[in-house]
């Protein structure tokens, strides 16, 4: 008897235990549905290729050289492991004081690390600048001890299907940095990888010249051409979500997606450099490029979205208390795109007490 | 009552009021999308028939914006069995130079957005019809769109509702 006593005591015990969990974790907001709830992008298994583009300085006493280079890259990633190589190359400016010159760089090595942090060890890496300098000619060569320079990738989103990140290298009289993006060759739906990349790589420098030139933040037909060409070159990829993302999310990567992320971050930490159009055609390109939303890749989504919250509620603030009805159109449509039904709501308010 | 009773009831009185509680507690308060094109797994409500653009007197549908004055801009792509890469299109609003649609999740977030001067386009752009299985935005589940217009000053001129979409 007593231990029967026990038992049910220990089951209501248990059971009225287990039920208080479980309403307090059923109490608790649930996360907005997110295509990609990975903490780190990886690189899912299967044969990569990618390219990288740059902008790159080198330093010396005296001098200056700015340049850019453009790498290639082909390896496999297996088992949470990078294996591969790479190669670069490109072309530089020198400047100093009393003197001009030319840069050319090339290199090539190895793609080693982790599937969530590829690392580009250098086995071979010039670096040849000749020019005159008060009258004089003069070269010289920069080549790091093979094995010693490496360019760390930091993945900022993945599909299963692609890649992108960015890097930043640090050496001996050199830094660099520049944006990273590969493809995994057997979702490309042409053999060869060499045409799409070579799209990717066009598009990515010049999305890099359009972010270097914060006045181009309000050229809207700028960067809506450059998301045009990042859209076709969906079609050449296979969608595959056989590495373990949600499907139900239905995820999706644009390439245009970090230039577009740094536009907006610019302009939600200089607001008084755009005006409410430029805001809401900014909001609406994040919208497209999935750097906002429930397609969204990435960490950052949700924070830009409540950044966008609060600078359109000021300009909502401001647009009341000065009367401008166009304003106030603009905040209600860019709480629209941005899904902030209750912003929303207070602008219609406010309009149609105007 | 002995210890060990005493604490039992303690523990299902607890629960008992946590559930009294959750049953009486109101949702969490968020402003929502007009409803009137309910999206989830259920049938969309009626609201979306659509409305006879010129002469025919304008009957009182939710817009997704509820702005006095906005024309309502008539969507023509069907709710249901559209495929994973729908073509959005919609008749064309007298004055709008520049058009903006959002498609949004069941959860009624933000998926895709576009902007254009073009009546049509497909979901996740492109000049051409994407293949279904292509990258990029993708239409698997439920979801709703809609548009908005605006006019060469950059005034909001039209809205449509906010149309439920399945592939």
């Amino acid at each position: 008897m007593e231990r029967k006593k026990d038992a049910r005591e220990w089951a209501t015990q248990g059971l009225a235990a287990l039920l208080i969990l479980l309403l307090v974790l059923a109490s608790a907001p649930l996360p907005a549905g997110r295509a990609q709830e990975m903490d780190v992008p990886v690189i899912a298994d299967g044969v990569w290729e990618g390219v990288m583009t740059s902008g790159s300085r080198v330093s010396a006493p005296g001098s200056t050289t700015t340049g850019e280079f453009y790498g290639e890259t082909r390896f496999t990633s297996s088992g949470g492991t990078l294996d591969g190589a790479w190669n670069l190359s490109g072309t530089g400016e020198l400047t100093t004081e009393n003197g001009y010159g030319t840069a050319e760089y090339t290199g090539d090595g190895v793609v080693t690390g982790p599937s969530s942090g590829p690392r580009f060890v250098a086995q071979n890496l010039t670096i040849y600048i000749a020019g005159v300098v008060d009258g004089h000619p003069f070269e010289t060569t920069l080549s790091p001890p093979p094995g010693e320079s490496a360019i760390p990738i930091v993945l900022t989103r993945a599909t299963c299907s692609q890649v992108m990140g960015t890097w930043e290298a640090e050496g001996d009289g050199f830094s660099g940095q520049g944006t990273f993006v590969a493809v995994r060759v057997a979702d490309l739906r042409e053999e060869d990888a060499r045409d799409y990349l070579e799209e990717v790589t066009n598009l990515l420098i010049d999305a890099h010249a359009f972010t270097e030139s914060v006045f181009l933040i309000a050229d809207a037909e700028g960067l809506n051409d450059l998301i045009d060409r990042a859209e076709n070159l969906y079609n050449a990829l296979q969608r595959n979500d056989d590495c373990g993302l949600d499907e139900e999310a239905a995820g999706y990567l644009n390439l245009i997606a970090d230039a577009v992320a740094h536009l907006l971050d610019f302009a939600l930490s200089n607001p008084d450099s755009f005006n409410d159009f430029q805001l809401f055609q900014l909001i609406g390109a994040a919208a497209r490029t999935g750097v906002i939303g429930a397609g969204a890749i990435g960490e950052s989504a949700e924070g830009f979205e409540s950044r966008i919250s609060t600078e359109l509620s000021d300009r909502l603030d401001h647009a009341i208390e000065i009367g401008d009805e166009i304003s106030i159109d603009i905040v209600i449509a860019g709480a629209a795109i941005v899904g902030d039904w209750e912003l929303m709501e207070r602008a219609q308010a406010a309009k149609e007490e105007l | 009552m002995k210890r060990k009773q005493r604490f039992n009831m303690i523990l299902l009185g607890i629960a008992w009021v946590i559930i009294l509680a959750a049953c009486s507690a109101e949702p969490t308060p968020v402003a929502t999308p007009p409803p009137a094109t309910e999206v989830a797994d259920t049938p969309p409500p009626e609201v979306t028939e659509e409305v006879e653009p010129q002469t025919a007197e304008p009957e009182r549908v939710e817009l997704l914006l509820d702005v006095p004055g906005l024309q309502e801009i008539a969507l023509t792509t069907p709710e249901d069995g559209v495929g994973p890469k729908p073509q959005f299109a919609w008749q064309p609003l007298d004055g709008a130079t520049r058009y903006v649609l959002v498609v949004y999740t069941a959860e009624r977030e933000p998926y895709w957005a576009w902007e254009g001067a073009e009546t049509t386009v497909y979901l996740g752009g492109g000049d051409s019809a994407p293949a279904p299985d292509s990258a990029g935005p993708v239409l698997i589940a439920n979801m709703a769109w809609a548009v908005m217009a605006l006019d060469a000053d950059n005034r909001l001129i039209g809205s449509s509702v906010l149309r439920p979409i399945a592939p």
